[in-house]
C-alpha cells in the first residue's frame, strides 16, 4: 500500500505545480483558462488553420493534381488578375451576391410581415414557407433544372400551352439571361432563412410601440418604417452578413444548373476554382482564386460589424 | 424518511461535491483527452502520406444506365472474392462523377485498387505514374483467348508497358430515328452537312429537333471533335507534341460555319443544349424529342430494356464524313490497377477471372460495348443486336486519330476547347475568327504546358 501511495503522489504534485506553485491567483486562472481552451485550439488547428494555411501555401506553387508543386511566387495571382475569365467570375459573383441578397431580404421581409399577422393556419403557413430552405440543395436545384428544361420542363409546357410562346424558351442557355435564372432559383431556396430571422426579430419589438403609433395616427407604412425596420436593424445586419457570405460562396446552384455555362455566362468564382482545380487539375491557381477572394469578404465583414457596433453604441 | 437516512444522504452528497477548481481541473483533463482522441486520426492520416493500405480490394465500377448489366458485373466480382477469400468492396460510380472522384482520390491517396476507366481518366493516371504494369495478365488472356487487333494496338504504350486490360471496345455512332427520316424521304446521312440538312427538314419543333448532342461543357460535347477532324482540323502535329491548330484556320472556319448555321439558321439543336449535362443527349433521344444523336450505344441498350418499340424505329449508323476525311474512332473500356496497391497480384487474378468465356457471353448480353477478344466476335448477341459493334471493332480508326493520344490532347478534351469554340459564337456573339483565335491560344497553352512533362 505504502508503495502505491508514494507512486501516486509525485503525479499529483506535478499537476498541482502546473496550476498553483509559484503563481498568483490570476496566473493560475490564466493557466487553467489555456488548459480549458486547448481542446478547441487543437481542433481549430487541425481542422481550420492547417488546411487554410496549406491552401495559401499551394497558391504560391504550381501544384497540379497528383504532382508536387514548385514555388512560383505570385505568378498564379498575376496570371489570374490579368485573366478575363477571373474578372468575369468576380463580376458574376458580385452580381449574383448583390442581386441575390437584395431579393432574399425583400422576400424574407414580406414573408415575415405576412406570417407575423394573426390568421387561421398561421403555424401551417410558417412551416410551409420553410420548405425551400429545408430541402437539400441538390433536390431543390435539380427541381429547378427540371422546371427550366426546354424539352421536359413544366414552365415551357405551360408557356406553350398558354400560347405565350410557340418555341421553347431556353432559360439557362442564353448568355444574357442565364445568371438571372440561376439567381432566381437561389433566392427561392434561401429567402426563408431571412424570413425566419425577421420573424424572430419581430417578436422582440414591443407591441405597445405599435399601439401608441396607431393611436397617434401613424399609417401602416409609417409604423413599418419607424418601428419595424429600426427594431430589426441588428437582425438585418446579421442576416445580410451571413447571407452575403453564403451567397458569395455558393457553388451548388451554378454547378447543378449550368456548370458555369453557357460559355462562361454564369461562371462565379467558386465555379472557376472548381474548373481550375478539378477540370484543369491546376490546384495552385484554384487555391489562388479562393485566397484572392478573402480580402473582399473580409472587408465586407469589417464594414458590417462596424455598422453593428455603431448601432449598439447609439 | 428517517433522520439517519437523511444524514447518510447528506454525507454521500458532501463526499461527491467538488470544489470549483477540482471541477475545472477534471474538465480540462477531459477536454485535453478528447482533443487528443479527435486529433489522433487526423495526425495518423497525415503521418502516413502513402496510399490507403488495406486487405480489402476496392473496385470502382462504372454505373451504367443498365441495371442488369451492372448487377451481372457486380455478381462476377463478388464471386471472385468468395472463391479467392479476398474481401471486395465494389463502389458504383456514375460516369459523370468520375471527373471529381478521380482527382480527389489522387490528391487524398485514396485511389481504389482496381478501377474501370475510359481514355481520359486512364491518361490522367498514366501520366502521373499511378498505374501498375499488367503485362502478365494481358499476356495470359492473349494466350488463352487472343486479343482483337485493335485492342492489341491500343493496349501497349509507347514504352512497351501495358498498364490496362481492355474489357471491351467502344466507339461513337450516329443513332437516328430512321422512321422519321424515311417519312421525310431520307436515308442515313453520309456527310455532316447532310445530317444537319436532313435533321432540319425532318424535324417538327417544338416536338422534335434535328440534332440532340450537347454543345455544353460536358464530355458528350467532345463528340464534335470528330466532325472538326472530318473537316481537316488538326490540333497537334503527327508527333503529338506541338500544337498546330493555328495552321488550320480555313478548315476550322468552314467547320464553325457548318455548326453555327445548324444552330442559328437551321435551328436543329434543341434549346437548352448549351447547358445540357451528361444525361441530356440520352434523355432527349429516349423521350423521342430528337432525330439524331452521337452515342456509344448506351441509348439502344437502354431502349432494348425499356422501350423496345422505339428501338425498332432507331438506326445505328457509322459517323458521317466531312469534306476532308471521316473518322470512326475505336477506344477501349479498360481495367487498371493502382501501382502501389498491396493487392496487385490479387487484382491481376481478378482481372483474369473476368475473362471466362461463359461470363463474357453473359456480359455482352447486356453490354453496349463491342468485343475485345477474338472468340467474342462469334457470340450470337453480336449477330442479333447491334452487329455494327463487331464491324467497327474490326475496321475503325484508333481513338483520337489522326491526333496522337496523350495527356495534352486529353486536356484539350477535358477543358472542352471544341464545344467552347461553338459556344463563344452562338452564345456570346463572338466572331468566328475571334473564337478560333481563342481556341488556338488555349491549345497552344495546353501543349506547351505538357512539353517535357
Amino acid at each position: 500500500m505504502g508503495t502505491s501511495i508514494s507512486t501516486i503522489r509525485p503525479k499529483r504534485r506535478r499537476l498541482s505545480f502546473l496550476l498553483t506553485e509559484g503563481r498568483t491567483l490570476r496566473q493560475q486562472e490564466a493557466v487553467l483558462g489555456w488548459l480549458l481552451l486547448t481542446p478547441v485550439l487543437l481542433i481549430i488547428a487541425v481542422l481550420l488553420i492547417w488546411p487554410f494555411s496549406s491552401a495559401i501555401w499551394i497558391s504560391f506553387t504550381d501544384k497540379a493534381v497528383g504532382r508536387d508543386g514548385n514555388w512560383v511566387g505570385v505568378s498564379n495571382y498575376s496570371h489570374l488578375i490579368s485573366s478575363p475569365r477571373f474578372r468575369l467570375a468576380l463580376q458574376n459573383s458580385l452580381t449574383f451576391t448583390v442581386v441575390g441578397v437584395f431579393f432574399k431580404y425583400l422576400l424574407g421581409m414580406l414573408m415575415a410581415l405576412a406570417l407575423n399577422q394573426a390568421f387561421r393556419g398561421r403555424n401551417l403557413m410558417r412551416a410551409f414557407f420553410l420548405i425551400p430552405w429545408i430541402l437539400p440543395g441538390f433536390v431543390a436545384y435539380m427541381t429547378w433544372r427540371w422546371l427550366y428544361d426546354p424539352l421536359q420542363g413544366m414552365l415551357n409546357h405551360a408557356l406553350i400551352d398558354l400560347g405565350i410562346v410557340d418555341y421553347p424558351f431556353a432559360f439557362l442557355s442564353s448568355s444574357d439571361n442565364a445568371l438571372w435564372w440561376v439567381t432566381l432559383a437561389h433566392v427561392w431556396r434561401s429567402f426563408p432563412f431571412f424570413g425566419l430571422a425577421f420573424l424572430a426579430g419581430m417578436q422582440n419589438i414591443p407591441q405597445d410601440q405599435y399601439e401608441a403609433a396607431a393611436m397617434d395616427g401613424a399609417s401602416v407604412w409609417q409604423r413599418f418604417r419607424d418601428i419595424t425596420l429600426p427594431g430589426l436593424r441588428h437582425v438585418s445586419l446579421v442576416v445580410i452578413l451571413l447571407g452575403t457570405i453564403w451567397t458569395f460562396n455558393a457553388f451548388e446552384p451554378v454547378y447543378l444548373l449550368t456548370q458555369g455555362g453557357p460559355s462562361d455566362a454564369t461562371l462565379v468564382y467558386t465555379m472557376l476554382a472548381f474548373d481550375l482545380g478539378l477540370v484543369r487539375f491546376n490546384l495552385g491557381q484554384a487555391s489562388a482564386v479562393s485566397v484572392l477572394m478573402l480580402p473582399l469578404l473580409g472587408l465586407f465583414i469589417v464594414i458590417l460589424t462596424t455598422l453593428m457596433n455603431r448601432g449598439d453604441e447609439e | 424518511m428517517t433522520d439517519d437516512r437523511v444524514r447518510a444522504l447528506l454525507q454521500e452528497a458532501s463526499r461527491l461535491r467538488y470544489s470549483r477548481r477540482q471541477l475545472l481541473r477534471r474538465a480540462s483533463a477531459l477536454g485535453i483527452a478528447s482533443a487528443a482522441i479527435c486529433a489522433a486520426p487526423a495526425l495518423n492520416v497525415s503521418a502516413r502520406r502513402g496510399s490507403v493500405q488495406s486487405d480489402t480490394l476496392t473496385f470502382w465500377l462504372y454505373r451504367s444506365r443498365l441495371d442488369e448489366f451492372d448487377e451481372t458485373r457486380r455478381e462476377r466480382i463478388k464471386a471472385w472474392g468468395e472463391s479467392s477469400g479476398v474481401e471486395v468492396n465494389i463502389v458504383d460510380i456514375a460516369t459523370s462523377d468520375y471527373g471529381t472522384k478521380i482527382p480527389a482520390a489522387i490528391e487524398s491517396n485514396t485511389l481504389p485498387d482496381v478501377l474501370e476507366l475510359t481514355e481520359e481518366w486512364f491518361q490522367l493516371l498514366l501520366s502521373r505514374g499511378l498505374l501498375a504494369d499488367l503485362t502478365d495478365v494481358y499476356n495470359t488472356v492473349d494466350a488463352e483467348l487472343g486479343w482483337t487487333p485493335i485492342v492489341k494496338q491500343l493496349s501497349v504504350e509507347a514504352d512497351g508497358t501495358i498498364p490496362r486490360v481492355a474489357i471491351a471496345t467502344t466507339s461513337t455512332y450516329l443513332v437516328a430515328r430512321d422512321d422519321i427520316l424515311s417519312e421525310a424521304g431520307f436515308g442515313p446521312p453520309s456527310t455532316y452537312a447532310e445530317m444537319f440538312d436532313f435533321g432540319a427538314q425532318a424535324q417538327d419543333p417544338p416536338n422534335t429537333f434535328g440534332m440532340g448532342t450537347a454543345l455544353s461543357n460536358t464530355s458528350d460535347a467532345n463528340n464534335w471533335i470528330m466532325s472538326a477532324q472530318a473537316y481537316g482540323v488538326r490540333f497537334a502535329d503527327d508527333t503529338g507534341e506541338a500544337a498546330v491548330l493555328g495552321d488550320h484556320k480555313d478548315e476550322a472556319i468552314d467547320w464553325l460555319n457548318l455548326m453555327v448555321d445548324a444552330y442559328e439558321e437551321k435551328r436543329v439543336f434543341p434549346p437548352g443544349v448549351l447547358t445540357w449535362d451528361q444525361t441530356g443527349d440520352n434523355d432527349a433521344f429516349q423521350s423521342e424529342r430528337t432525330i439524331f444523336t452521337f452515342n456509344p450505344l448506351s441509348v439502344p441498350a437502354w431502349l432494348k430494356e425499356n422501350k423496345p418499340d422505339l428501338l425498332e424505329k432507331t438506326g445505328i449508323h457509322l459517323l458521317p464524313a466531312g469534306p476532308v476525311t471521316s473518322v470512326q474512332p475505336v477506344g477501349t473500356v479498360a481495367l487498371a490497377v493502382r501501382k502501389d496497391s498491396p493487392l496487385v497480384a490479387e487484382a491481376s487474378d481478378l482481372i483474369h477471372f473476368l475473362f471466362d468465356l461463359d461470363y463474357r457471353r453473359e456480359f455482352f448480353q447486356y453490354a453496349q460495348w463491342g468485343p475485345a477478344t477474338v472468340p467474342e466476335n462469334d457470340f450470337p448477341i453480336f449477330e442479333e443486336f447491334m452487329p455494327v459493334r463487331v464491324e467497327v471493332a474490326d475496321a475503325g480508326t484508333p481513338r483520337d486519330f489522326p491526333e496522337v493520344t496523350n495527356s495534352a490532347f486529353n486536356e484539350v478534351k477535358t477543358t472542352f476547347v471544341v464545344p467552347r469554340m461553338i459556344q463563344r459564337v452562338v452564345s456570346d456573339g463572338m466572331s468566328r475568327e475571334d473564337s478560333f483565335n481563342e481556341a488556338v491560344q488555349a491549345v497552344q497553352d495546353i501543349y506547351e504546358s505538357h512539353a517535357g512533362a
